[in-house]
């Protein structure tokens, strides 16, 4: 019996577990090895998740839990995702009990947000419709590599998305993250573009990815040129711990490249980035003030939109919903 | 004001360091100085051996160059070691011949007086105690080991914690409030319980960190403190100690962190390394109780606090949207230099002048940052860091 959740389709017979280690095969239907079980839950600013145009200064809990359906050989994450998956490093936590730790943590909205959603899709999306009922905003990240069937359920069960377009390229995919073909990411990303608010992270990593800067920006433009795009300052680690962390400057000259094709380019994961601010695309007036702490997001300093619109100009900025300040209480 | 330059690897940043906004402020004597040393003094790494003498050459190197009267520096790798890798004997004697020398080279190569306090020993973790099959919250974060916040618990809740073997005590706000006392802040900010484990335990829950963990602080009633400067009680009476040894002398405060009693190097007094039944491990409590000679209760957070709110203030000080002034590293007629593996605990608790620590996240080593704080050193005097945004 096959797995339908991600297009890696792995055949469960024979107690195989997967490739993420997380399903299994049990009166003929595949089911999570580890339901309702997570390996953390905590708040996080929703910009360092990151999402920037989603709730603005809003607090996201984030929930994960462990395996992945990629081998990406630079991981962040190795520790959470590639490790040999244990039952007593997860925690078992029903949704009602995660909503009732987003409500007293003052939350505004959930996010699945640590390692591959698909690989824990059943548990994600039960709490996702239950936070839905209870009137939480649903989030997720995810790299993109789901089944159609898999990511027409998820975009009926989230509003937001970040998904890791890493490459445009099947030689990049092959090489660093294990799978044979990109086009399962690109034809979801083109779906979740319509379906959700989308926006995109790519790692950059020196002399792998960062000569198809303007072929992802073109990519990007030709989907919908306003999706915030994410480049993000790859710190190697895993297989790739001793290589090389991009050039900063030598980024810098491609992000000017990506701005003529896409409007909202951001450049992070090192502290003191100067590129994790919105500005208007017509007119330049600073948008939206970001302070880059490291790791992949920022923390907003202030939201200098006027009823959501350029405080020079009047252009409303595509921005998911209401800014902190005008959000539905919800603790 | 107060600027900070970011030195990620062969980039470098210079910000308004109270909000984060870009600044040009390269004639500043100091901003030069804070610069050519973090840009030649790459971080190794939390767990790295190297991180110690990372301190000893960015201490040696600022000595040299701004002569401070007060030298702060915080040795913090045992601690991470201890915590995150796997414990190796033969590597915990290296890691402790290493400091020890280190020490010895800064003060004969810079005559500082030391007073080097080990904040504690580490012990082999357990077992973690998991909070999330309560009714309430259990909110453990990486901020302490023995200690964690309750929120909103059912009578079952407190009845089963209480019966619980690995844990000490759970202790009400209201009764904590009465024996303790404590700021406004930091009652305000205080768990509806404080659950406290026996040693060897930790808990688990929200904002618990993922990575997994061998060894954590012991239960440090005492902890040693090496001083040519007269005796010392309590950990609150380091500051009093230092307060009157300065000016007249150069005196360097070294803190290291997950060493105590069994791996101290130096002669030692032992000193009271508690407040009631509250025992300090490494954390921001300890750093800031020494370095201001308040106890932890007079801070800003409680353990096991659930409001991370942070204000548009001091970006990168963690939750601290005000930075103690009390601080020895402010101490008016003095210049002081400080250096630290404890990321931004180190310039919180020190207040120096300049103040070079790393920036590490979780183990992410994600560079380091120099923070000249200005308005003391300028004192009565026109600032040169009044420059326009970039
Ligand atoms: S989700 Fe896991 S088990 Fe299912 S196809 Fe993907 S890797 Fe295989």
């Amino acid at each position: 019996m096959r797995c339908s959740f991600c297009e890696r389709r792995c055949d469960l017979s024979d107690d195989f577990h997967g490739f993420c280690q997380m399903y299994k095969v049990e009166e003929d239907r595949v089911v999570e090895r580890y339901p309702f079980r997570w390996s953390g839950y905590q708040s996080s600013d929703i910009e360092m998740i990151p999402f920037y145009h989603a709730y603005p200064g809003t607090k996201s809990l984030v929930v994960g839990t462990m395996g992945c359906n990629l081998d990406c050989k630079y991981c962040l994450n190795s520790h959470i995702a590639k490790k040999q998956v244990e039952e007593s490093r997860l925690y078992a936590l029903t949704p009602e009990q995660i909503l009732k730790a987003a409500r007293l943590a003052g939350c505004h909205n959930i996010v699945f947000g640590v390692n591959e959603v698909t690989v824990s899709f059943p548990s994600f999306l039960a709490l996702a419709k239950a936070a839905k009922k209870q009137g939480f905003a649903v989030g997720c990240l995810t790299n993109g590599y789901l089944t159609e069937e898999a990511a027409e359920l998820l975009a009926e069960h989230v509003l937001f998305i970040n998904l890791s377009l890493k490459s445009p390229s099947n030689q990049f995919y092959r090489h660093y993250a294990g799978i044979n073909d990109v086009g399962p990411i690109i034809r979801n990303l083109r779906f979740f573009a319509e379906r959700v608010h989308l926006e995109i992270t790519t790692p950059i990593v020196q002399d792998v990815n960062d000569h198809e800067i303007p072929e992802i920006a073109r990519l990007i433009a030709e989907i919908d040129p306003c999706i915030p795009w994410h480049l993000f300052r790859l710190l190697p680690e895993y297989k790739m711990q001793d290589y090389q962390y991009p050039d900063i400057k030598r980024i810098e000259g491609l992000l000017n490249i990506a701005r003529q094709e896409v409007s909202y380019v951001y450049f992070s994961n090192f502290v003191g980035s100067k590129w994790v601010s919105t500005d208007c695309p017509l007119c330049g007036t600073p948008v939206v003030k970001r302070v880059a702490l490291g790791t992949c997001g920022a923390q907003l300093a202030a939201d200098l939109r006027v009823n959501e619109q350029c405080a020079g100009c009047g252009y409303r900025i595509p921005f998911l919903k209401q800014s902190a300040s005008e959000q539905v209480a919800v603790s | 004001m107060s600027v900070a330059v970011i030195d990620v690897r062969e980039w470098q940043t210079t910000v308004d360091f109270a909000t984060g906004d870009l600044i040009e402020a390269d004639e500043h004597h100091l901003v030069k100085l804070a610069k050519e040393i973090i840009a030649k003094r790459y971080y190794p790494g939390d767990v790295d051996n190297r991180s110690i003498n990372w301190v000893t050459d960015t201490a040696l190197d600022l000595a040299e160059a701004y002569q401070p009267d007060f030298l702060f520096l915080s040795y913090a790798q045992p601690h991470f070691y201890s915590l995150y890798q796997r414990f190796d004997p033969g590597k915990w004697e290296e890691i402790c011949t290493t400091i020890f020398a280190e020490i010895t080279r800064l003060v004969d190569l810079t005559g500082f007086t030391p007073v080097v306090v080990g904040l504690g020993d580490m012990v082999p973790l357990k077992e973690r105690i998991d909070l999330t099959g309560l009714d309430g919250l259990g909110v453990a974060t990486n901020w302490s080991f023995h200690y964690a916040g309750l929120y909103s618990p059912s009578q079952a809740d407190l009845e089963q914690l209480n019966s619980d073997p690995r844990i000490e005590r759970v202790v009400s706000k209201e009764r904590f409030s009465e024996l303790f006392d404590g700021s406004q802040e930091f009652l305000r900010r205080f768990p509806d319980y404080l659950l406290v484990a026996r040693e060897g335990y930790t808990f688990r829950g929200f904002a618990s960190g993922m990575r997994e963990i061998s060894r954590i602080p012991a239960k440090n009633y005492q902890i040693p403190i090496y001083t040519p400067l007269g005796n010392v009680q309590r950990l609150v009476d380091i500051h009093a100690l230092l307060d009157q040894a300065l000016p007249q002398r150069k005196v360097a405060l070294i803190l290291i962190e997950g060493i105590g009693q069994r791996d101290f190097r130096l002669p030692y007094q032992l000193i009271d390394n508690t407040e009631h039944w509250y025992i300090y491990e490494n954390s921001r409590d300890h750093y800031l109780t020494i370095t201001t000679g308040l106890h932890f209760q007079y801070g800003q957070f409680p353990p096991g606090h659930l409001d991370h709110a942070k204000g548009p203030k001091y970006p990168y000080s963690g939750g601290f949207t005000a930075l103690p002034q009390n601080t020895l590293g402010r101490k008016k007629g003095i210049k002081s230099a400080a250096v630290g593996t404890r990321n931004m605990i180190t310039h919180v608790a020190a207040g120096a002048d300049i103040c070079i620590e790393c920036f590490a996240r979780q183990l992410y080593n994600l560079g380091t940052i120099a923070i000249i704080n200005d308005p003391k050193y300028f004192e009565g005097r026109d600032s040169p860091l009044k420059l326009a945004p970039a």
